[in-house]
């Protein structure tokens, strides 16, 4: 299940915009809607499991239902069933849309390899690291799964570093680090492959991305002290608002200057009402929370070009992320009022 | 010059054909793709797309109307 597709695959032709928009959109009209969620947060995990599985889940739950059981059978499911979306909108989406969707599908390649590397440091069990990939990417998933067998965690670097776009990996380096090393390094891939198209709107979502994580590092920073190795290591080039020189700027300002610099930004309303939070932890979730919206708002466009595709690809992820967001916090017997809140509808 | 004029009505006939025909298929070609692809997502919409995908014929027979009218009621006149 959700085998994923290389880029060098040959069956890219031209992308028939009519078709896929349209086919997009008529999946798009299949995502849940707000009263949805609604009723799911007022379900046990086995009825949000049984609503799952009678819906849009229906394979993934059928398929997995018979080897994992309540919120392992939902994440899992949802994973799968998100894995298995992206790669069909890669079959259907032609040369054009392959190229968007690889570019944002690539950032689950950082995820799933920082998921194995953190779990073979940890020297966690090959479900555990298993439990936490999703089966996306650039990459093969079967590559992704062999490094999940690969017994050490200094093997499963050498691997990565036979792979161009890894070659900088260093195994001296803390987890932590190479984690930032490998989203710099996806960002400025990125920015480099579009850098043509400077102006358009898949470029701003992307600084606008690159802005919300500088911001969320900033803030971490301001907050638990930092150095400039720090600094350096947590900060990305090419955020839509913010360049490197001004976060340094940022950070070293004072919290009534910090503000101000901030409030000019469409993301100082949300960092000034939640600054002064004992944790960040809302704060960041908002943020995201905004990205997401944003991204919402940006992709929408006429029916001859990608932003259907990229409306929908992140619509998909909204929906994947609320459900296991429903899904975790009735685990964990969280207020319904708390995860109503962290849903992004 | 009568001939000339004959020339022009044949020739204005036969391109309202040509040129409402690949009006047409171009329109036809963007309508049918995008009703497969939402028929492929939700079978219900079949009928519907399958409305929407001879509407552009309308442009063919305009164009078959005008040719019509130009062979046998405009062209008698002339000769």
């Amino acid at each position: 299940m959700g085998s994923s597709v290389s880029i060098s695959s040959p069956y890219f032709e031209e992308t028939n915009y009519s078709y896929l928009n349209t086919r997009v959109r008529a999946m798009q009209s299949k995502l849940y809607k707000e009263n949805t969620y609604f009723k799911l947060l007022n379900m046990e995990i086995s009825q949000i499991a049984r609503f799952l599985g009678e819906g849009n889940y229906k394979y993934e739950i059928e398929s997995l239902s018979g080897n994992y059981k309540g919120v392992e059978l939902i994440e899992y499911s949802i994973n799968y069933n998100l894995g298995n979306t992206y790669n069909k909108l890669i079959k259907m989406g032609g040369k054009a849309a392959s190229k968007y969707a690889f570019a944002i599908f690539s950032k689950w390649d950082i995820h799933n390899i920082i998921a194995v590397l953190r779990g073979k440091y940890s020297n966690s069990s090959e479900y555990e690291i298993e439990k936490t990939l999703i089966p996306i990417g650039e990459m093969p998933f079967n590559f992704i799964q062999s490094l999940v067998k690969t017994s050490t965690y200094g093997e499963v670097i050498k691997k990565l570093k036979k792979i161009e776009r890894f070659e900088f990996i260093d195994e001296n380096k803390e987890i932590a680090d190479l984690e930032s090393e490998l989203f710099k390094e996806y960002y400025k891939n990125i920015l480099e492959k579009f850098r043509n198209e400077k102006k358009s709107i898949f470029i701003k979502f992307i600084k606008t991305e690159i802005d919300i994580t500088n911001i969320k590092n900033i803030l971490r920073m301001k907050r638990y002290g930092f150095g400039i190795e720090e600094e350096k290591k947590n900060t990305i080039e090419g955020g839509l608002f913010f360049n490197v020189k001004e976060l340094s700027s940022l950070l070293r300002s004072n919290e009534e200057d910090f503000l101000k610099k901030v409030k000019m930004t469409p993301y100082g309303s949300i960092i000034e009402k939640h600054l002064h939070e004992t944790t960040l932890f809302y704060l960041e979730e908002y943020l995201e929370k905004y990205l997401m919206k944003c991204a919402k708002e940006y992709f929408i466009g006429d029916s001859f070009n990608i932003m259907p595709v990229l409306h929908y690809i992140i619509s998909k992820k909204i929906e994947v992320d609320n459900l296991r967001k429903i899904s975790r916090g009735k685990a964990s017997n969280l207020e319904k009022k708390i995860i109503e809140n962290s849903l992004v509808i | 010059m009568e001939q000339l004029i004959i020339a022009i009505v044949v020739l204005s006939s036969v391109i309202s054909v040509i040129a409402t025909g690949f009006a047409a298929a171009w329109a036809e070609k963007h309508i049918g793709s995008a009703a497969v692809g939402a028929i492929t997502e939700k079978e219900e919409l079949f009928s519907k797309g399958l409305v929407l995908t001879v509407i552009p014929e309308t442009i063919v027979i305009f164009g078959l109307t005008v040719s019509l009218v130009l062979l046998f009621v405009v062209l008698p006149q002339l000769l």
